[in-house]
């Protein structure tokens, strides 16, 4: 044999030697052998085999198909691993009861407090207009997905324009990220900062008000709002607003429509609110899948208002109505039952009670940049007719992940 | 596809040795090499044709060669292929960006490139280049004979164990193990130490560590402090990543029945940068002193051409870990202190001070300069750097400061350090493997892969180079 590296040769007695060999190599093995026994289907395989038999076409599509099943592939196997799901509680538990740390989506606060790691990069990150930042995300990203277009401005001066050709004024709404409203639960240093300080934000913000307005577009940013409340204005272990938060932000925002003086054709109808509980779990204490056995962070009760007709009827979104809210999970929550925080008493609910008037709803969650305005977009030019006003509420952290893609509204009516 | 990562350690490895040995030894490279493919075709398919198409082009170079037919010509297609394939891929967006940087400030923005294209950089195209020129240039100075067998040379270049993240192989290294090699329990049970040992490393220390790093490098400001925390991190984070990559691949090529040589010899316990380079990636450092630092004099030119030798070695190895500024600067400082240290005479410059202090003050040069390596470019890196001496704090970064001192991070950290220097190394812990021993690998390799499964994608760093 010829002349080998060291790492050729190793003391060990041959039983260790083979015991150990065994103990990994058939540990790994055992891993996909109990997956896989009992289910006669090809599980995640199946996707990816069919993908593969029907590739075609130009040699740059084939690789793009092939690549994005194959991460598919990967992450089914990941999520339908059963070591997976029964590791993961008792690793995450002992990782955020005792680390203090969360995992890659959530940040572990204080008193039992969680935060979204999106919104904690959004205010501790470099400014998001800045030229270096915008061409990371561009270039970032796996290389078979179209690359996002990270700058905000061209698509809601797109928008601005496009409604303002149909005559309807735009008023943009970013709503802050939990971290600062409530620093203070994140970080004990910040709990003895004054009233007048300002609020932490990323540094682009002010300069995405200024130029946004700088073209005619209102832009109302809730953060002062928020900040004055004497209740909670966010959930501890969800990502949203509190309820005081969404009814605050809804009368402010009233006030502000109605400073507009718009040539509402309707009158105002008078809705009634009704008090209600509700107990959810939060999405950010969700999103740790902690064992049963372990509750780090048991469900919240929050005091809802209903928003209800004369006859008691729940309120829902009027595709008639003169205002028009698009938005995200900050609109849904409270709104639609799938979030788990109850209906009739979200944003939409709540400034229709403030307005007086009916409020005409499109909300796409986790999509505040672009989803909502293609789902306006799709529903056809006629969802704007009789629109007075479109506002459009977005979560700052949008600002730093999503992908503002402009979207065509279609022809103008006349 | 990464090791750490659940589709490798319980689907592609499993398959990929029970395939392995269920054929006969005549059979196992082109086993070895077709998984080696697939290996390399997850993360990017059409990627595999670049892959064999330099291989083809070695081969055919180094049967030219071997035959003396045009053997000149056969070398300069060699090394012009590999050098154009590395220079297109990889520095092509670089040099079209440096030209639009260059006449935009030069106020000539009308003659700027403003590409749409951007080139995708092959996984490990820096590694399989480097290593598949060292096999023809080693047949051209008569130091190894060309193989024969087109399958066996496809298996040095695509080895999946070490093929997109070194060690770089040089192909006397291994040449007579793909002919002949011998599989053994004993071989197979180092393999898995090291394995276990490198996942460890790799997913308990390097990832905790580089999440340190990250709310420090990512954040738009941070306290001094925190600055030298987050960049001290990152080389606890870069040191176990790469070394855990390497003990890995090492551990993975033994359960193939191939010997790897060593890659890291505790660099970080150096008297001296250089010192440093003699342990830190040594694979590399070797390529670089046989195919350039020597053919381009040595220091048996003279004083000055040795300095520029040294210069031009640095820089272009800056440049080979990535085609941006900051890593030409992270290259040249190093090459500056390396020409210091013979300019003074390592004896001298640290003569009296003590083993503690010349092992502390390398080691900040070390951090000081992965700041760079780290940064996402020359601005960023010195931004860093201001933050490091207490410049441009924003009221946002006591966030970061509550997150990077919680026990995970920081107990992660401080056992990152102790590893470093106080731990044996994985090659001597390993040369002797007890009872207990065994024990304890596979109890460390069952903890990392029950961090892996909780951790989300986790590449390895030099897997971009």
């Amino acid at each position: 044999m010829p002349d080998l590296p060291e790492s050729a040769r190793t003391d060990v007695a041959p039983l260790v030697a083979r015991l150990f060999t065994a103990a990994c190599l058939l540990g790994l093995a055992a891993v996909p052998l109990v997956q896989h026994l009992a289910p006669v289907d090809a599980g995640p395989f199946s996707p990816f085999f069919s993908e593969l038999t029907a590739l075609g076409g130009p040699i740059v599509e084939q690789n793009r198909r092939l690549q994005a099943a194959m991460q598919d592939l990967e992450t089914a196997l990941e999520d339908e691993s059963w070591l997976m799901e029964r590791a993961l509680p008792a690793v995450q538990w002992l990782l955020a009861g005792w680390g203090g740390a969360g995992n890659e989506e959530t940040y572990v606060g204080r008193q039992g407090w969680l935060f979204y790691r999106p919104g904690f990069d959004y205010l501790t990150g470099p400014p998001f207009l800045s030229a270096a930042v915008l061409e990371r995300r561009r270039q970032a990203g796996e290389s078979w997905r179209e690359p996002v277009e990270p700058d905000p401005r061209g698509a809601i001066l797109d928008f601005h324009r496009q409604l303002r050709q149909r005559g309807i004024p735009l008023l943009v709404m970013p709503v802050p990220t939990k971290a600062t409203i409530h620093p203070e639960a994140l970080a004990p240093s910040y709990a003895d900062r004054r009233d007048d300080e300002p609020a932490l934000q990323n540094p682009s913000l002010a300069r995405l008000r200024a130029e946004l307005e700088a073209d005619g577009i209102r832009v109302f940013d809730p953060t002062g709002t928020l900040s004055r409340l004497q209740s909670s204005a966010f959930l501890r272990t969800d990502s949203h607003w509190s309820p005081q938060g969404v009814d605050a932000v809804a009368r402010e925002l009233a006030g502000r429509v109605r400073l507009l003086e718009l040539p509402f054709a309707a009158g105002e109808t008078a809705w009634q609110r009704r008090p209600a509980s509700h107990e959810g779990v939060g999405d950010l204490a969700k999103t740790l899948r902690l064992p049963r056995w372990g509750e780090l962070y048991p469900p919240e009760t929050v005091d809802l208002e209903r928003v209800a007709d004369a006859r008691g009827r729940a309120l829902k979104s009027d595709e008639d109505a003169e205002v028009l809210l698009i938005g995200d999970s900050f609109t849904n929550v409270y709104s639609v039952p799938e979030l788990g925080w109850g209906h009739a008493a979200g944003l939409a609910e709540q400034l229709a009670y403030h307005l007086s008037r009916g409020v005409d709803r499109i909300a796409v969650n986790n999509e505040g940049a672009t989803g909502g305005r293609r789902r306006l977009a799709a529903a056809g030019a006629g969802r704007l007719d009789g629109k007075k006003l479109v506002i459009w509420q977005f979560a700052v952290r949008e600002l730093v992940t999503g992908d503002w893609q402009p979207v065509s509204l279609g022809a103008v009516r006349e | 596809m990464v090791f750490s990562s659940h589709l490798f350690c319980f689907y592609f490895l499993p398959l990929a040795l029970a395939v392995y040995y269920a054929l006969p030894m005549r059979g196992r490279n082109l086993a070895l090499t077709v998984l080696s493919y697939v290996f390399y075709g997850w993360a990017h398919p059409a990627f595999v044709f670049l892959m064999l198409y330099s291989t083809l082009v070695d081969y055919f170079c180094g049967l030219a060669i071997a035959r003396r037919r045009g053997q000149r010509t056969a070398l300069a297609v060699s090394i012009v292929t590999n050098l154009s394939l590395l220079g297109f891929f990889k520095y092509f967006n670089f040099g079209a960006d440096s030209y639009d940087a260059l006449v935009e400030a030069l106020g000539w923005g009308h003659l700027g490139l403003d590409l749409a294209i951007r080139v995708t950089l092959p996984l490990g195209i820096s590694f399989y280049t480097f290593q598949s020129m060292s096999y023809t240039i080693d047949v051209y100075r008569g130091r190894t004979p060309a193989l024969a067998n087109p399958i066996d040379f496809a298996c040095f270049v695509a080895m999946f164990p070490q093929l997109v993240a070194g060690p770089i192989l040089r192909f006397n290294e291994i040449s007579e193990q793909l002919l002949e090699r011998r599989h053994s329990f004993e071989k197979a049970a180092r393999g898995c130490a090291f394995f276990a040992l490198g996942m460890a490393k790799k997913v308990l220390l390097a990832n905790p560590c580089g999440k340190i790093a990250d709310f420090c490098f990512d954040a738009g400001s941070a306290a001094a402090l925190d600055a030298w925390y987050g960049a001290t991190a990152y080389a606890f984070q870069i040191y176990f990543d790469f070394s855990g990559y390497s003990d890995m691949a090492i551990g993975l090529a033994l359960l193939f029945g191939f010997a790897l040589p060593k890659n890291f010899d505790s660099p970080y316990r150096s008297q001296s940068i250089t010192e440093f380079w003699r342990r830190w990636h040594m694979s590399l450092s070797r390529w670089l002193r046989d195919y350039l630092y020597i053919p381009l004099g040595g220091n048996r030119l003279g004083t000055r051409r040795t300095y520029v030798n040294l210069a031009a070695v640095m820089l272009l190895g800056g440049l080979w870990h990535g085609a941006a500024w900051n890593f030409v600067v992270w290259g040249g400082l190093h090459g500056l202190v390396l020409a210091l240290e013979r300019a003074g005479g390592k004896e001298k410059v640290y003569a009296y001070w003590p083993r503690l202090l010349r092992v502390a003050w390398t080691f900040l040069i070390v951090v000081l300069s992965w700041v760079f390596f780290r940064s996402a470019d020359l601005t960023d890196a010195l931004r860093y750097l201001g933050h490091m001496v207490g410049q441009g704090t924003q009221p946002a970064a006591g966030l970061v400061s509550e997150l990077i001192y919680r026990p995970y991070y920081l107990g992660t950290f401080a056992a990152a350090g102790l590893v470093v220097w106080a731990a044996p190394q994985t090659w001597d812990w390993t040369r002797r493997l007890t009872a207990p021993k065994a024990l304890v690998s596979v109890v460390l390799l069952g903890l990392a892969l029950l961090a892996m499964e909780t951790q989300g994608y986790n590449p390895f760093i030099y897997f971009i180079f």
